[in-house]
């Protein structure tokens, strides 16, 4: 384990530890092992500050009968 | 009295002859209870059978056909429900798991009342993979149901996590289902149970009323025996839906009729690590479908596609599910593997979670412009035929198996149908997979018909299974 996963490791276990039984705790290493090799594969990708998540936040009104609820910008 | 056996038959034809009066949706209904009575307790494919509803429901779409008030194409035709899809007056809800087996909602899903509303008929809620296979299973032994099994061979897995709604279907136990996928969960039973399978465009069909496992990769579609049949329950769920905020405005009218550019793409490398039987049967679908399309390999960028997509599902489900994880109720799960399954993921960080979304943007740019020459990607649907319902897998969502297309089109959100293209040595079915751009269903389902209608492998079913078995 190096040292992020070890860490990671760390907050699972002392978080939920007293859910998990003793011969999952390898099984447990290894997914927290993909999830750090996801992120790194992630994190190699460089993106420019403008990059914006793909979600749009849409502030929330109360539909009625002439309005769906969504964003008008007229 | 009906001249012909309704089991097997096309929601099409079904729908034409009880339109004419040739079939009545009372007799069809009982016809497909009994059978969902005898055979789903033997592939595992049903939680409950909702008899009395269905009775009552079919019993008011043939007062309505017979006084001329004729809904559709689905009126009067029974259907299954996936069972992580909520349904009122007291019918279970189990969401696959043992812990909710006594779970109900006061209300029913949007798609369960589209369906309503268009007459089909609701005769079963069907099995799946616990927690539609969010928590990291790797065995089909994941449902409260038990492993469910494909009508092609019953030592083989139906495929996950819309098992129920693959092996109903492909079993002849209703004319058609509802599934949903987040990663896989449609074209994997597609596959494994030798039917069709659309993956609709990310908010074509409102999520209200399912579990959410992850909110911006589920989506609801239909499975049935041709990507035909598929076009015309679609147009029935889909819609806006002002109770999921993420349902499209665009209205879906099924139309086979659509422009074409005549070509097909395939990713290059996305042959790699497949069985070679699924390989060859893909073959055999290029050379036919070389006949009427240019079929180029193409090159995608070099992009993380299956961490993204991981990263996200991995970030929304330890969301989705925070109570049940803080509580410790995984421990009550069917599969080994999904009771320590919702720990590790929530040690993803909030800003690898919000890189992924990043990148999913530059992702969906990207693909849209190289799937803009093409009238869609196609790839085999599966890498592998159905496995044994006793052996591990491996799966792309764990990590195990790769996934081009499906990280990418669960990702963006991309419309895919799954029709069948041959079959195995051993006899299991395989598929093939035409994925198009967001939205464009009517062009991958005119595809997919096209080569529906000039192959019979859709048109094969178990032999065990066929009308003339009955008693």
């Amino acid at each position: 384990m190096d040292l992020e996963e070890k860490h990671l490791f760390d907050l699972v276990s002392t978080k939920y530890g007293h859910f998990i039984e003793a011969h999952e705790i390898a099984h447990i290493k290894d997914s927290i092992a993909d999830i750090v090799s996801n992120a790194r594969a992630l994190r190699e990708v460089h993106l420019s500050n403008s990059v914006e998540p793909f979600s749009v936040f849409s502030p929330f009104s109360e539909p009625t009968e002439h309005n769906s609820g969504e964003i008008n910008d007229e | 009295m009906m001249s012909e056996s309704p089991i097997f038959m096309s929601v099409r034809e079904l729908g034409y002859r009880i339109k004419s009066k040739d079939i009545s949706p009372v007799e069809v209904t009982k016809i497909f209870l009994a059978r969902l009575e005898k055979y789903g307790p033997e592939y595992n494919s049903v939680v409950t059978v909702t008899t009395d509803l269905a009775l009552e429901q079919a019993q008011l779409a043939e007062n309505e056909i017979m006084s001329g008030e004729y809904k559709g194409p689905l009126h009067g035709i029974p259907y299954g429900a996936k069972d992580l899809l909520a349904t009122s007056g007291g019918i279970p809800t189990t969401w696959g798991a043992k812990l909710f087996e006594k779970q109900t909602f006061n209300y029913d899903a949007t798609v369960i009342s589209k369906l309503r509303k268009s007459g089909a008929i609701l005769a079963a809620k069907l099995s799946m993979v616990e927690l539609a296979g969010g928590m990291g299973y790797r065995q089909p032994n994941a449902s409260i149901s038990g492993p469910c099994k494909s009508p092609w061979d019953k030592s083989k897995w139906a495929g996950g996590s819309s098992s129920g709604s693959g092996s109903a279907v492909g079993c002849g136990l209703v004319p058609f289902a509802i599934g949903s996928e987040t990663w896989g969960s449609i074209l994997s039973p597609a596959n494994n149970c030798g039917i069709s399978g659309l993956r609709p465009t990310y908010g074509r069909v409102s999520r209200h009323g399912a579990m959410a496992l992850s909110w911006t990769l589920d989506k609801l579609g239909p499975l049935a025996l041709s990507a035909d049949d598929c076009g015309l329950i679609l147009q029935e769920i889909s819609g806006k839906d002002q109770k999921d905020p993420s349902s499209s405005k665009n209205a879906f009218t099924y139309n086979r009729d659509t422009p074409r550019r005549n070509k097909l793409g395939i990713i290059r490398n996305v042959l790699d690590d497949i069985d070679d039987q699924v390989r060859s049967n893909f073959i055999k679908s290029i050379n036919h479908l070389k006949t009427k399309f240019e079929i180029v390999e193409v090159d995608i960028p070099d992009l993380p596609y299956q961490e993204v997509t991981r990263t996200i599902m991995l970030a929304e489900s330890s969301s989705a599910f925070e109570s049940f994880t803080e509580k410790g109720l995984a421990r009550n799960l069917t599969a080994p593997e999904d009771r320590y399954g919702p720990y590790a993921r929530t040690s993803v960080l909030a800003k690898d979670y919000i890189k992924a979304l990043r990148i999913r943007a530059v992702m969906a740019q990207q693909i849209h412009e190289d799937m803009a020459k093409f009238d869609a990607f196609i790839s085999p649907t599966r890498n592998t035929p159905a496995s044994p319902i006793d052996d591990e897998f491996r799966g792309a969502i764990t990590g195990a198996s790769r996934d081009i297309m499906g990280a990418v089109g669960n990702a963006l959100g991309l419309p895919s149908v799954s029709v069948p293209n041959g079959f195995t040595s051993n006899k299991l079915p395989t598929g093939i997979q035409f994925m198009g751009r967001a939205f464009q269903e009517n062009k991958i389902l005119s595809i997919a018909s096209d080569f529906q209608e000039e192959s019979e492998w859709h048109n094969q079913h178990p032999i065990e299974l066929l009308p003339k078995t009955e008693p």
